[in-house]
């Protein structure tokens, strides 16, 4: 297993915090205490990367009574490239990998497909989980659960064994084709 | 949040009716013995276990004396995230059977196919649900179910 992820090897858990909660959720904007709480990293810290990333043209901030709303900035030169880093790296996918870390022993194979891995999602988008092991549903689900809350997002697991996932395979399934066919987010393990 | 601060939003006020309660857990009941045959997809298997909780939660929901709101969507949701009040089920189960009602929602419209993991979760919840609500019952409203 890697002991650095690309993610780690380019930005500050600071940097991916910030910039995973506001890349993640694009049309939306966050007001500082928000933005610290959700990233449960320094005040200091977080507000000295946004002030960074405002100045870079990263993140547009706007002023409503005595708060400041920040969110990311699709006029930014690097907006699409950016966007597709962070869901590569350490976005959603890395949120989810971590919430399955307890379960990993019983996970083959873990991705995102659908909307989520293509980025043709909106912010309400539904994240759609593909799980091939011997893990429970419902400790899959408790799992999830904090992860869905610190995204604002629903996570919908399909947990296939690894037996049904090879039936599947073999008689050619549509659904298992169409999924295999399209963009997909490595979360955990490898294909099988 | 308690019940009386859903009414008019998902929920309104009903006089508890035996007959009716009775009805729905005799139902779940044959949903359940259903649930365990194993000719038909697991996708059947899957919708009649399923079947049974909503008519569990629907009986719990009842016999607290509130039925939910006809005008209002979302009745399943209401009808599973009310649980924690109606028969004080611990919020991981909750967590769970919500999790259940959005599987039920994905492959109806998709027509993935509903794997073994899903239906044996959807089945043993119908089941200790059955046991729970009753156990509730016999507990706090003896009278609904005499």
């Amino acid at each position: 297993m890697l002991t650095t992820t690309i993610g780690d090897a380019l930005f500050t858990k600071t940097q991916q915090r910030v910039l995973g909660l506001l890349f993640g959720r694009p049309n939306e904007s966050f007001y500082t205490n928000d933005i610290v709480r959700r990233a449960d990293m320094g005040r200091g810290t977080v507000r000295r990367e946004l002030a960074r990333m405002v100045a870079a043209g990263l993140l547009v901030v706007r002023k409503e009574g005595n708060l400041q709303y920040y969110q990311a900035n699709p006029e930014c030169p690097i907006y699409m490239e950016l966007s597709g880093i962070i869901r590569k790296t350490f976005g959603i996918a890395d949120m989810v990998r971590v919430a399955l870390e307890p379960l990993a022993r019983h996970i083959r194979w873990s991705f995102i497909f659908g909307s989520v891995a293509d980025g043709r999602e909106n912010s309400g988008s539904d994240i759609d989980l593909m799980v091939i092991g011997d893990v429970d549903f419902g400790d899959l689900v408790k799992a999830l659960y904090p992860a869905q809350e610190k995204l604002g997002r629903e996570i919908n697991p399909k947990i296939y064994s690894r037996k049904e996932w090879m039936q599947m395979l073999k008689k050619k399934d549509a659904f298992v084709k169409d999924v295999l066919a399209k963009p997909r987010l490595n979360v955990l393990g490898e294909a099988i | 949040m308690s019940l009386e601060n859903l009414l008019g939003i998902s929920l309104e006020k009903i006089d508890p009716d035996v007959s009716v309660i009775k009805r729905l857990l005799a139902a779940a009941e044959r949903n359940i013995v259903d649930a365990h045959v194993m000719e038909i997809s697991s996708e059947n298997r899957f919708d009649v276990a399923y079947k049974a909780i909503m008519q569990l939660a629907n009986a719990a929901l009842q016999a607290n004396g509130y039925r939910t709101l006809t005008s209002k969507p979302g009745h399943h949701r209401t009808m599973i995230q009310t649980l924690g009040l109606t028969i004080g089920l611990d919020n991981q189960t909750v967590i769970v059977l919500d999790a259940l009602r959005k599987q039920r929602n994905v492959a109806d419209y998709s027509g993935d196919i509903v794997p073994a993991s899903a239906v044996s979760e959807c089945v043993n919840h119908a089941e200790s649900l059955l046991h729970d609500v009753n156990a509730w019952l016999n507990q706090n409203r003896p009278e609904l179910i005499k």
